[in-house]
Parts: structure tokens; sequence; C-alpha cells
């Protein structure tokens, strides 16, 4: 009897360790796949590349993310396949999505033998971090914090409502930003007029470089500024091949690109790219240091579970963006 | 040295004192037993609460807009924020496991019969003070789970007849959970329970020194009941390595798996499960089976009933008997009550997985 | 500490366990070296966690004090000046005195801190003496922030300054 209750007390012992060790111990792990829904877990590796056919990408489990629509009444989106490694460093996010079509037009002009004309939307896809704690943006993520859950477009805060709460915006761009390897990295600052729908994205501070609107910026007849000196069927021009515009060179249908694009110095340019489309799928790799000491990005730190927010576009403008609907978070093995 | 130790002597008369708690004898039977260790043990992880505590007081912020941040940075800014915190997240747990094995062991010992029966009541209010130290911190780092958990606490302790009301708004500071309940549960944590522990502590081991360990039950422990070792080494010695053991324990838990911290407290969230800390969950589940005119049988009944029985307990059992297995109704009381435990937590991690 | 020897219990009561004598001086000294480390492992970690960020030198950065155009040239014009900065765990709003002069006609600006060298206060700028003076201990310094005499031991700190888009920057 005093052996059983021996047994008995270290029994109890046991059970109450049990208890102590909660859920995750109750929860079976499963080879490499995630088990904690719209959770991103980050890899560590030796060191990160902007190769999107990396061997380490093999260990890194995937988050699939369903993606619905930011303007009501339109359709869904494609599913997002996303994974994450990190070093010492740096973090590298690969992104993979379905897209019909590799669209490398953005407000291009077209002549048509007598005027101009400018359109074209790019693909892109965005993240959005949270800089800083940020209660909201943590329970609800982007479709509630920025979009409101209200059908009523007009009612839209497309910025935070608080100077103190400020968000990073890794923006990347197929026909702007992707040609010279980096991501547009910005913010989203203030709304101070929410019947404004106007832009509360704020670049990053640059030095140089960066996407130019190429116009002369003529209030009647604009006409592009540059064109390419090296491929005049081209729809990328970059800095480095940009001369002067000359009408005399285009026949009816010809194009010119919208922007001159250059890699920027400076805060903007903070995220590398690596975007490349084949076979209906964009694959972008995108990289950046965990901390990049500049205070208007946020501060990545490993092992701290971090909420975050994703939306791509196939050749739409902005406000027809697919974003992801419940808050996603990223965590740290 | 030796002058040293008289110098102050002289000045103080402590040597007497020192010398008869060291001295104190422990009977053999008590040393050959590990199950004697876990008063020392619950102590010891007192300390280390009080400890990593203080540490983190010079950090935190007891505000709701800078709690989190200030436990964020606790957590992932100061150097080994991460294991002061994890240690004191870790301890604290611990400290409810060890308080009661060690009540546990008192039980079927018999250590509450006369004349003993104070020391059980000190030692009854000292398990609720444990768990009340478990509630208050629970809220202090402003998260979804603390927020929460303590919304759904204070409710419950609002859903007591008549003086529910009064007893919610007496929790909260108000009628919605804010910066008056961040305050008064941090400085119920950190000043009123920890003054309240330690003179109850002091008066338990007291108690514990002037009435002897009560006697032994088994043949083997009684034929060792007139051979003692002193307290110091012989007994220090054990507790101090048992600690030593609880530390690195604690520790390892720490590196191993850092204390969590959820995302700050949202209390517009509509799609949070709140959940309360491990030792509390038998009882959220329990709450379950008694719903609408029944939930006074939970809230009000159950929780008088086991705080009634315990503090009963050395008055009814009066009989001379100590050894458990000629004890039918308390020891099978003592399980049962056990197996409840046991299987609601068990259920309540099952439906929350 | 304790007795070189056990006191004898009392007759009725019992003795002592025969082993205790000799096995005590060890278990004295274990006892020592384990309660040692164990302090050590506590206090170690404790001294570093509390000394926490404290020795961290804040970076610097650039500030606007204002518009050229705002700021007059010949005089001295005190700026307080407000930015965001992290305050430990928190997000406020950074706030200080400069001393902004130009002393030729504002091709180039000196700031100067505010702050006296000698124990921390803000000195005020004396137009009629062309003098800063300190209210505390009654410290001078000149219109460039030399020490003209009184208590400071150094003169005025004079901030790194750059004009960008029009405006003032100091770094602070």
């Amino acid at each position: 009897m005093k052996r059983l209750l021996f047994v008995e007390t270290l029994a109890i012992a046991l059970a109450f360790v049990v208890a102590a060790c909660g859920a995750p111990a109750a929860v079976p792990q499963g080879g490499a796949a995630p088990s904690k829904p719209n959770t991103l877990t980050a890899v560590k590796v030796d060191a990160t590349t902007l190769d999107a056919a990396a061997p380490y990408w093999a260990q890194a489990p995937k988050l699939d993310v369903s993606t619905i629509t930011a303007l009501p009444g339109k359709p869904g989106g494609p599913t997002v396949t996303i994974q994450a490694a990190y070093d010492a460093q740096y973090i590298v996010i690969r992104s993979e999505w379905p897209d019909a079509t590799n669209t490398l037009i953005r407000n291009t002009w077209t002549w048509d033998g007598t005027k101009f004309t400018r359109d074209g939307q790019e693909d892109f896809i965005s993240f959005i971090w949270p800089i800083g704690n940020n209660a909201a943006f943590a329970s609800k993520g982007c479709a509630a914090t920025c979009h409101n859950t209200s059908t009523d477009q007009s009612k839209w805060w497309m910025g935070s409502d608080s100077a103190d709460v400020r968000y990073d915006g890794w923006f990347w761009m197929s026909a702007r930003t992707n040609p010279v390897g980096y991501t547009n990295d910005i913010g989203w600052s203030t709304l101070s007029d929410p019947a404004d729908m106007g832009s509360p994205r704020v670049a990053d501070a640059v030095e140089s470089g960066g996407f130019v609107d190429n116009t002369d910026g003529a209030t009647e007849n604009p006409a592009p500024k540059f064109m390419s000196s090296k491929d005049l069927k081209s729809l990328l021009l970059l800095d480095a091949d940009k001369v002067a515009f000359d009408k005399t060179k285009l026949v009816a249908g010809n194009t010119v690109p919208g922007f001159v694009l250059s890699k920027p110095v400076g805060s903007l340019g903070d995220v590398e790219a690596n975007g490349v489309w084949a076979n209906g799928k964009w694959v972008v790799v995108q990289r950046r240091l965990l901390n990049t000491s500049h205070n208007d990005d946020a501060v990545l730190i490993p092992s701290k579970p971090t909420p975050f927010g994703i939306a791509v576009a196939d050749a739409a403008g902005d406000a027809d963006h697919k974003i992801s609907q419940e808050v996603l978070t990223l965590e740290w093995k | 040295m030796n002058r040293i130790f008289q110098w102050f002597d002289e000045r103080t008369g402590l040597s007497g004192p020192i010398r008869d708690f060291l001295n104190y004898p422990v009977p053999k039977y008590v040393h050959r037993n590990f199950l004697y260790t876990l008063g020392g043990l619950t102590l010891i992880s007192f300390l280390i609460q009080v400890v990593t505590g203080i540490l983190m007081a010079f950090y935190y912020d007891p505000s709701t807009e800078g709690a989190y941040n200030s436990v964020d940075y606790i957590s992932y800014q100061l150097p080994l924020g991460w294991l002061i915190r994890g240690v004191h997240h870790y301890a604290a747990s611990a400290m409810v496991i060890l308080v009661s094995l060690h009540m546990l062991r008192t039980y079927y010992f018999s250590a509450y019969k006369k004349p003993r029966e104070l020391n059980w009541l000190t030692g009854v209010l000292l398990f609720f003070l444990v768990l009340s130290f478990g509630f208050t911190g629970y809220l202090l780092p402003w998260d979804q789970k603390g927020y929460w958990a303590t919304k759904v606490g204070t409710e419950i302790a609002g859903s007591v007849p008549l003086i529910g009301g009064f007893l919610m708004r007496l929790m909260r500071g108000g009628d919605m959970l804010g910066q008056a309940t961040l305050t008064r549960f941090y400085a119920g944590h950190i000043l009123l329970l920890p003054a309240s522990v330690a003179v109850l502590i002091v008066a338990h081991i007291f108690q514990m020194r002037f009435h002897g360990m009560a006697p032994a039950i088994t043949k083997k422990a009684q034929a060792q009941s007139k051979i003692f070792v002193p307290f110091f080494p012989n007994w220090a010695i054990t507790d101090t390595l048992c600690g030593l053991g609880l530390l690195a324990l604690l520790v390892y838990m720490t590196w191993a798996n850092h204390a969590p911290l959820e995302f700050p407290a949202d209390p517009t969230s509509s799609n949070y499960v709140p959940r309360p800390e491990w030792y509390f969950l038998f009882y959220f589940q329990l709450l379950k089976y008694f719903p609408g005119a029944l939930e006074p049988v939970a809230t009000i009944l159950i929780p008088l009933f086991i705080f009634g029985s315990m503090v009963l307990l050395p008055f009814v059992d009066l009989s001379e008997e100590r050894r458990p297995w000629r004890k039918p109704v308390t020891t099978l009381v003592s399980i049962f009550y056990i197996i409840v435990i046991v299987v609601f937590t068990i259920l309540a991690m099952a439906a929350y997985a | 500490m304790a007795a070189p020897k056990l006191p004898p219990l009392p007759a009725d009561k019992g003795v002592w366990d025969e082993h205790v004598i000799d096995r005590r001086r060890f278990l004295e000294v274990a006892l020592g070296v384990l309660a040692g480390i164990g302090g050590l492992l506590v206090a170690v970690p404790g001294a570093r966690f509390l000394i926490g960020n404290s020795l961290e030198v804040s970076a610097t950065k650039w500030v606007e004090l204002g518009k050229i155009a705002d700021l007059p040239v010949a005089a001295v014009t005190q700026v307080s000046y407000s930015t965001r900065a992290t305050d430990a765990w928190r997000e406020v709003n950074q706030r200080g005195t400069v001393y902004v002069s130009s002393a030729d006609g504002g091709a180039t600006f000196t700031v100067l801190d505010g702050t006296c060298t000698h124990l921390g206060c803000i000195v005020q700028w004396n137009e009629g003496d062309s003098r800063f003076v300190c209210p505390c201990h009654s410290g001078h310094f000149t219109r460039q922030g030399e020490v003209i005499d009184g208590p400071p031991p150094h003169r005025l700190r004079q901030l790194a300054v750059k004009v960008q888009n029009g405006a003032l920057f100091a770094e602070i």
C-alpha cells in the first residue's frame, strides 16, 4: 500500500509536468509540415542567397496563402506559396504564385502615328510589416486594419490612423523594380484625411536611383523624355541605356517604356529581389538585412513571432489587389 | 575570522539563535526521504521568483501603453532578458506543482493533526496565495493571453450571487479591464502578495520547527525516530542540491522553449479564444458543465466546498490513525479530487489544442 | 560559523546519528561550494541583466532645426527641437535646446548645445552682455561657446551642421 502511494505520488507529479508542458507537447509534430495555420516558419541556414533553387528551400516549410479580393464584387486571387530562411544577418523570403502573363508594362507609351496614349499595369507582390508592436494589426491583419471590413470603399483607411502607428512595406513590381533586382521599400504613414484615398504610401529615404516617370512633364500632349539607346522594342528602359527621346525613330504601334529604371541607393533599396516568370508562375526571392538600422523599416528579430500581410496583383492597379485574409505570422526555427 | 564573528556577536547577540537554527535536529527518517524536500523546494522556487521578479521590475512598465513593449524589451532586447523572464515563467508553474505536491505529502502523512492544525491552515492560505500570484502575474505582459484570461477570470468572479458585481469591479478597478486593473494587479503581485507570503512562510517554518516533524508512519521510519542529523550541513545540503537541480531544470526549459509572449492585447478581437493558465484549466473546463441557472454551483458551491474541506480537515479528522492505507475516506477523497483535476485538465487541453 | 562540535541532544530525545560527526566537516565545505555556485549562477546573469543596455552609446541623428529663411542671421537664436526617438521600449518625442548663430550673415551656421558643461543646466543668452549665462552657478560663455569665467570645465558643445533643401540640420 505504501508503494502504491509512492507510485501514485510520482504519477501525479508526472501528470502535472505533462499538464505544465501544455498543448505543444500534445500536438504531434509531423515532418517538415507546419502545424500552425497562417504561420510562416523561417529556417536557420548558414548563408542566404537570392537563388530560388537553393538547396535549403527543401527544408523550409511552405505556407499557402489564399488571397481574397480587396475590391467588393471582384474575383478572388491566387494562392501564394511562401517560404522563408534566415542567417545571422539576412532574411530571405521566397514567394511563388500562378500568373498567366509576364507583365512588363506600366504606364507604357503607345504611339499610334499621331498621338501618345499611356496605359498598362504591372504585376506586383507586396509584404506589409508593422513597425513596432501593433495590437490591431496582430489581431486582424491588413484585411481589417487598412480595409476596415466595411464594404463602403469610401470608408477605408488606406494608411494608419495615428502618427505613432507605422508600417514597413516591401513593394515588388514586375516592371519597375524587378528588372534591376530590387523591391521598393516603402512605408505606410498616417492618412490625415480619410476621405482622401490618395496614396499614404511614403517611399523610404533615398540618396539616388529608383524608377523615374519617363515623361517630359508637358501639361498638353505629354511625351516621353527618354528612350532606349540599345533596343527600341524593349519594354524596359534602364537608366544606363537612356538617351533623349527622338520622335523620328518611332512608327505607329511602337511603344516607349513608361519609367526609367535604376537600383536605388539608400533605404529605398534595402530589399534585393530576384523574380523570374516561367510556365505561368512567378517565383520571386527577396532578401533584406534583419535589422536595416533605418527607422523607416521594421526590425525582424529571430525568435520573435512577427505578424505580416501580403497582397498580389496581376496586371492590375493598386486598388484591385488580392490580399491575405487573415493575419500571417512569421516564426523562427 | 573568529574574532570578526565575536565582534559581531557581541553587538548583535545573534550567534545563539543562529546556532540553534542551524543545529536543528532533523529525524533520520526525514533525511532519507525525498518527499520531505518538497516544502523546501517550494520555498526555493518562491525565492527564485523574488529574485527574477525584482530584476524584471527594473524594466517593467505597468502602464497599458508601455507594459507590452517593456516585456518585449526584456524578452528580445536586454542581455539575458529571455533567461530571467523564462525562469520566472517556468518557476511559476513549478511553484504551483511543488506546493500541491507538498500539500499532498503533508495530507497523506496526516501531518495536519493535533497539534499541527494551525500550521495546516497556514499552508492552505499559502496555497491560495500562490494561485493568486499566478493569476495576478499572468495579466502583466498585457498580451492577448493575459488580457483575455483576466477578462474571463474577473467575469467568473462577477457571477457570484449578491457580491459578484462588487467583487468584479474591485478586481478590475472599474467595469472594464484597463489601467486601474493593471496597476492593482501589479501592486498586489509585487507588494501585497510577497509580503503576505513571506510573513506566512516565516510563521509556517517557525511552527514546523516548534512542533518538530510529524510522527513517522511506517515501521521502518519509526525505528529511526530517535536518530537525528543536524539541519546544517546535512539537510541544508540536500535542500541546496535539490534547489540547484530545480534551477537547472528551469534554465533548461527556458533555453529549449523561451517563455511565450503572444501579440499585444486587442480588446476588440472577436476570434481570440481565452484560456487561463494551465493550473486553472480544470476549473475553466468544469464551468462548461454548469450552464445557466446551475452556474452558481460551479462559481460558489464548488470553490467553497474545496476551500471549506481543506480548512475543516484537521477538525473533522480527529482519529489518531496516521497511516493512509488505514484511512480509506481521506485517501479516497483525495484520489477523487486528483482524478477530477487531472481529467478535466486533459479535457480542457484537448478542447483548445 | 557553526560550533565545531554538535551539542548533545537531551537524553530523553535521543542521540545524533553516529556518522554525523565525522562527515560534518566535509558536508559543510560541500554545502559552501554548492551554495557559492548557486549564488554565482544567480548573481552573474542578474548583474548582467541589471546593467542591461545602459552602457550603450545612443546613435546620433540629424534633426531639422528650421528653415534657413526663418533664422535671424545677426542674432543668437534659441531653438527648441523635437524629434521622434526610441527611449528604451517607448517611442517618445525627444526634446532639447540649442542655440543657433551665424558669424557670416547666413553663409554658415554655428549650433551650440544649450547644456552647461558644469552640471547640466540650460544656459541663457544675454543679448546685452553678449554672452551665455548659466542660471545655476553663473558660468559664462562667449557667443562661440568658449568659457569666460565660472565653474564650467569645458566650452559649450558644438554640433555638426548641414543644410539640406533650405533647412538647417544639426547632428544630435
